[in-house]
């Protein structure tokens, strides 16, 4: 029986890439301009033929105009670069651009962790993606990852770094970029609300100072409102490159080892300090004898009962023993044969156990009884054992302090020394690695939340470089070159600026500091130029072609490197 | 005598528990926030005044209208046709638009849906109907079915019976989980009547099943 719907169950639908693809709003924008009024009664098919003859009418339309405002009447920055779209990949060759990682998550209901070769880690919470309808989805999920470190990567992604902070045109100086999204079934899922993914980028910045972290913030590229938006703080920490590099005689290692030093030399003048003021020895406090417990009265101290001489402790060792002490056998002590009370013992051995216990050996030629003893006190020699004790104690209290005062005033003017010596050898250091040829650079993991799928960026705003204006930008065959985006890096900062490669445009290079300017004409060849300085007179730049054209990401390295 | 059940029907039930009337009780949980919605009605009224500041709405919403749009024509060119027409007339009423508390959503699926209406009135082509297992078992729930008494096919059917109109309640409500404000809001109509609607609409999904069971 035929059917009054067509009844699809479980359809695979289009995935997010290709509706992005059939998305322009520009082309919407000019159809509503030109046509105000719609005809909504009109079918798909008559639809068609307004956009065809629409589109045949602005594509007529911009080969007569474009020629004009190129050659008579330059576009101002603002309308040429509002004419682009805000991410705007200058090479169409998809091998070029940075490759995404793709890895699952087996469960979303689970969450999991993801290490990338990198070194760099996604903490991915339970429960943390949604359908486009807004519910929850659980199973595998599939995260697009990829990392954007430096200019070359920053360039063919097309991805800006002009930066509006409160309406002042800034940079954004970058440690290291990221691209995240998530996929189930080839829809693409949304953050749920509340969710955030932890992520470990591990980067490597320069550092004009070796041992202090720089500060950067994390940024959200909004493509809506084609500006960066400032979300946190971007908790960078240094990361030993002994440990990435597996090099001898690192900067790291350097500081280590020579640390080391002086904390060993700093360590062994404490000890040496302490040795000079021995600490006195502690009175031991009385024990009271428990009364159901046997005891023996064996007077060493006194040496009334003579101790083996190969006993562990002898009479002198037990002379902090107070008067009248005798040994009750301890709860733990092997049981006591009341016969070892008859037996006339040969010799006897104490050894200490610890400071309440002792192991008490007698020995007959033909027997051995062990036990396990503790000097108590009973009575009134206790009572006395106790003013004794609470007199040594106060005395003894009197003597540590006496001895922590003397030490203290040697002991901080040590930690005094220390201190210094290890701050001049970071500044000696510091000065040493400085002096290297080359840039400082060190490896950072940068741990910051994100919170919506897209690029996020963790960077510092530097200002624009002052610009200069009437430049003339030619090719080696003496051509012109007008209205095509100017990329400008230099090796200060880890950005790209964006200009307008025009006569009438201004243009910023960073002075005192190697330049790098590049165009990419309609065909996708690379023009470029190294600069040092730029002068408010004029100056012609004769850019060099690049050839043969970039086909492959080390093509491009090659080409752009300065 | 048994018969053997789909697996994609009664054995997707994820328990054995009654669910009555559930839905019509609790709201779906809502995925704009009232704050959100405000932010985009300051969008919404910055693109009054230039309708180049559209752009941050029309880049949000074109992949959800083309799905919206997909899941009724299932046809890739067709939706991208319809999805463009949609955001053209969004345009040209923009001026018209006013904040109700509900998301901007709303009123462009309002016109999305109208423009597959009228497609589908002018064309006289089949209208397609785009349904998951899974949902089709909240259907059921809602029409508190008995588990071991109903197949998809048996549903599928039913709903084959239905008017475009109560097809399209269905869709909004059960299908893309919309509340029933946001339901109203697309269909023109009171949040109330939207509840009675779909509470009818049930009916008579039971009564046509039923009726098709007897037979």
């Amino acid at each position: 029986m035929e059917r009054n719907y067509n009844f699809k169950r479980n359809p695979e639908e289009p995935g997010s890439e290709d509706i992005r693809q059939r998305m322009d709003f520009d082309a919407l924008l000019r159809e509503f301009e030109a046509q105000p009024a719609v005809k909504t009664n009109g079918g798909a098919r008559i639809r068609r033929l307004i956009y065809l003859s629409t589109a045949v009418a602005a594509a007529v339309a911009l080969l007569l105009v474009v020629p004009f405002l190129s050659g008579n009447k330059p576009l101002s920055p603002e309308e040429y670069f509002a004419q682009q779209e805000f991410v705007h990949i200058p090479l169409a060759q998809q091998e070029l651009q940075v490759p995404y990682t793709t890895l699952p998550v087996a469960d979303a209901h689970k969450g999991g962790v993801i290490d990338y070769p990198s070194g760099s880690r996604l903490v991915i919470p339970a429960a943390a993606f949604m359908n486009d309808r807004g519910r929850l989805v659980g199973g595998e999920v599939a995260i697009h990852y990829r990392e954007l470190h430096d200019y070359i990567d920053f360039f063919v992604s097309g991805i800006p770094l002009a930066y509006d902070s409160v309406g002042m045109q800034r940079y954004l100086t970058s440690a290291g970029m990221v691209e995240v999204y998530a996929e189930q079934n080839g829809k693409r899922l949304q953050m749920a609300p509340g969710k955030a993914i932890q992520v470990e980028l591990r980067s490597e910045v320069v550092v004009k100072d070796y041992f202090s972290l720089p500060k950067y913030h994390v940024y959200q590229l909004d493509t809506a409102s084609r500006t960066w938006q400032y979300r946190n703080v971007d908790m960078l920490q240094f990361v030993e490159e002994d440990l990435i590099s597996g090099l001898a005689n690192t900067p790291q290692q350097r500081w280590q080892k020579e640390l080391g030093n002086l904390e060993e030399e700093y360590e062994k003048a404490l000890q040496d300090l302490q040795m000079d003021y021995p600490l006195p020895s502690a009175p031991v406090a009385p024990a009271q004898a428990n009364g159901n417990r046997p005891t023996l009265e064996l007077d060493f101290a006194q040496g009334a009962l003579a101790l083996d001489p190969a006993s562990d402790l002898q009479p002198e060792d037990l002379a902090y023993l107070h008067a009248g002490t005798i040994w009750e056998i301890a709860p733990e002590s092997p049981e006591v044969d009341p016969r070892a009370f008859r037996v006339s013992w040969e010799t006897v051995k104490l050894r200490r156990l610890n400071a309440q216990r002792f192991e008490l050996t007698l020995q007959h030629r033909d027997n051995e009884e062990t036990l396990i003893v503790a000097p108590v006190l009973l009575g009134a020699n206790y009572q006395k054992a106790l003013v004794k004790y609470q007199q040594e104690l106060a005395a003894y209290d009197a003597m540590v302090t006496l001895r922590e005062e003397q030490i203290g005033g040697e002991s901080e003017q040590l930690q005094s020394q220390f201190m210094a010596r290890k701050e001049a050898l970071k500044e000696r250091l510091e000065q040493e690695f400085q002096s290297q040829p080359g840039e400082l650079r060190r490896q950072v993991v940068n741990r910051f939340v994100v919170s919506e799928f897209g690029v996020w960026n963790c960077a510092q705003p530097i200002d624009a470089p002052s610009t200069v204006q009437g430049i003339q930008y030619r090719t080696e065959e003496g051509q012109a070159i007008e209205n095509m985006t100017a990329y400008v890096v230099n090796r200060e900062y880890n950005t790209v600026f964006r200009y307008l490669a025009s006569s009438t445009a201004p243009i910023g290079v960073t002075p005192a500091s190697d330049n790098l300017l590049w165009v990419v004409d309609e065909q996708g060849e690379i023009s470029r130029i190294e600069l040092k300085q730029l002068y408010d007179d004029g100056a012609e730049l004769v850019l060099e072609t690049v050839t043969p054209p970039v086909k492959t990401r080390a093509d491009l390295r090659k080409a752009l490197s300065f | 005598m048994f018969s053997i059940l789909q697996t994609s029907s009664v054995a997707l039930r994820r328990d054995n528990t009654k669910t009555v009337n559930n839905r019509f009780m609790t709201e779906p949980q809502k995925t704009v926030s009232a704050a959100a919605m405000e932010a985009e009605w300051l969008e919404v009224q910055a693109a009054q005044a230039n309708p180049a500041r559209f752009r941050p709405l029309y880049e949000r919403y074109y992949e959800p209208i083309y799905r919206f749009v997909y899941r009724r024509t299932s046809d890739s060119d067709l939706s991208a046709d319809l999805s463009s027409q949609v955001f053209l007339k969004a345009l040209q009423r923009l001026s018209g638009y006013e904040y109700r508390g509900v998301p901007f959503s709303a009123w462009l699926f309002r016109i999305a849906s109208n423009e597959v209406a009228q497609h589908f009135r002018d064309s006289r082509n089949q209208r397609t109907v785009s349904v998951e297992d899974h949902t089709l078992v909240e259907v059921a729930e809602e029409m508190e079915l008995d588990e071991d008494l109903w197949q998809v096919e048996d549903l599928i059917g039913a709903m084959d019976l239905l008017k475009p109109s109560d097809i399209e309640v269905i869709e909004l409500r059960f299908f893309e989980q919309r509340p029933f404000k946001e339901v109203a809001e697309i269909l023109g109509i009171t949040e109330s009547n939207a509840k009675v609607k779909t509470y009818r609409i049930l009916e008579r999904l039971k009564k046509h099943m039923s009726t098709s069971q007897t037979k």
